[in-house]
Parts: structure tokens; C-alpha cells; sequence
């Protein structure tokens, strides 16, 4: 149906719902960031901080995860150290984003710069939902691995697509 | 020298740092002495500023084989004159 013909009284308020636009179209937009910079030796995974909460119109919807996590690097005092990086929702693992980030063979600092990432979720509820990153370094060894490193600012995009 | 590893060199139960704010193993936090911290990464600076004057390996081992070792550790020499440790 050409575009012209539709009217606005068979439109809620004139504007179109999100239950009538056509599949593929962004529903809504929520954005995050975070300058903080954590650093961590620890093998566990921890909060990087970064994260955004979404409440989906729709229970059909897709969520489109963009990804921007800056100012990784390595610090020195050991070999092996290496950054891993995972993406949640909510407290459940999507994908491991990130292995070995910043490895070297040597104890020195290797400054890797940000590492980005795209992911298409399905939810599945109405129901606020919160994606996150979380970091960790991949050997148990004597050198830390960092985000954010120098207050740079990392960002997570979130878009909801109607399905 | 990054401040977070000199908290981690001087603090071996130093696990996370989140800011300026350090954490041990099971999330507690630990108390740090920010002016040893301080102190610590101005007595390793010369280490970064070395670092970065040192040529590549590729160009120190075509300096040893083109001029000799002794052309070498004049090259080495330099750069640890420049940056004395302090």
C-alpha cells in the first residue's frame, strides 16, 4: 500500500504504534556508558561496569547489542596474563566477547585499544532486561588486565527491532 | 608505571581496583597508602621512559651484527644515561 493512502485516523494519535510498524524497524533506543576504570588479576569474572536496561514493547522482539569496550590493556609483572571479556543478559552468559586480550609472551604492558562487538538477542519477555559486560583475566598470574584504562569511555547500544 | 600497579605491587592482596577503590579476593575493600602508591611510581618512571627510547629488538641485534657489541651497549648506554634511575 503506497504510503499516501494510509490515514492518520486508522493510526493511534497519528503516530504509529510500535504493534504496526513492519518487521525490521528500531522500536526504541537505550544507550550506556562508563568511563570508570576497573582493573583486576583475578581469574573470576567481575562487572566492568558498563551496562543498559531495556524494557522490550514486545515479547517478539529482537534486542541489537552494540558493543564499545575501551582502554583495554595488560599490565606487566608476569607472563600470561590476558583480558576475557563476556557479554550477560541479566545474569545469563550470551558470548564470550573477548580471550587472551592484550596477551604477549613477555611481562611488559601491551596497550590494546577497545574491542567492539554486535549481538542479536531474543529476549523474550516484557520485562525490564539488562545487558552487561563482565572481565576477567584468563591466567591466574601475577599481572593485572584493565578497562577503561585512562578514563577512556566505553558504550553500550541497545535497539529494539520489532520482529 | 600505571598508579593501579603500583597499588597491586605494594599490595599483594589487592585483587580488583574500580576507581581509585581497591578490593581483595572476596570484595573487600583494602586500605592502601596513596603516597607510598605515589612514591612507588615516580621511582619506577625511568622504567616507561627506557622502554620507549630502547630501539626495537630487530634494531639492537642489526646494530650487533653491522657495528659490534660494543656499538650496541654505547646505543643502550645513551638511553640509560638520558633516563637515570631516580
Amino acid at each position: 500500500m503506497p504510503v499516501s493512502t494510509i490515514q492518520n485516523a486508522s493510526l493511534a494519535s497519528g503516530v504509529p504504534s510500535a504493534a504496526k510498524l513492519p518487521a525490521g524497524s528500531v522500536l526504541q533506543v537505550v544507550t550506556g556508558s562508563t568511563s570508570t576504570g576497573v582493573t583486576t588479576s583475578g581469574t573470576t569474572y567481575i562487572d566492568t561496569g558498563l551496562s543498559a536496561t531495556i524494557t522490550p514493547t514486545s515479547a517478539t522482539s529482537r534486542i541489537l547489542v552494540l558493543i564499545g569496550q575501551n582502554g583495554i590493556s595488560k599490565g606487566p609483572g608476569a607472563n600470561g596474563a590476558g583480558l576475557k571479556l563476556q557479554l550477560l543478559r541479566n545474569s545469563t552468559v550470551l558470548i564470550k566477547i573477548q580471550g587472551y586480550g592484550g596477551y604477549t609472551e613477555s611481562s611488559s604492558y601491551n596497550w590494546v585499544g577497545g574491542v567492539s562487538s554486535a549481538y542479536v538477542d531474543s529476549p523474550a519477555t516484557t520485562s525490564a532486561t539488562t545487558y552487561k559486560t563482565q572481565f576477567g583475566n584468563e591466567q591466574a598470574v601475577a599481572a593485572s588486565v584493565t578497562i577503561n584504562n585512562d578514563a577512556s569511555t566505553s558504550t553500550i547500544t541497545l535497539l529494539e527491532i520489532a520482529a | 608505571m600505571r598508579t593501579n600497579d603500583a597499588i597491586f605491587a605494594l599490595n599483594p592482596s589487592v585483587v580488583t581496583i574500580r576507581g581509585d577503590i581497591a578490593y581483595d579476593a572476596e570484595g573487600n575493600e583494602v586500605q592502601y597508602d596513596k603516597a607510598a602508591v605515589q612514591a612507588y611510581v615516580d621511582a619506577n618512571a625511568y622504567k616507561a621512559k627506557r622502554a620507549a627510547a630502547y630501539p626495537s629488538f630487530a634494531d639492537q641485534f642489526d646494530t650487533i651484527f653491522h657495528e659490534g657489541i660494543d656499538a650496541w651497549k654505547a646505543q643502550i648506554q645513551a638511553v640509560k644515561d638520558r633516563f637515570p634511575k631516580e
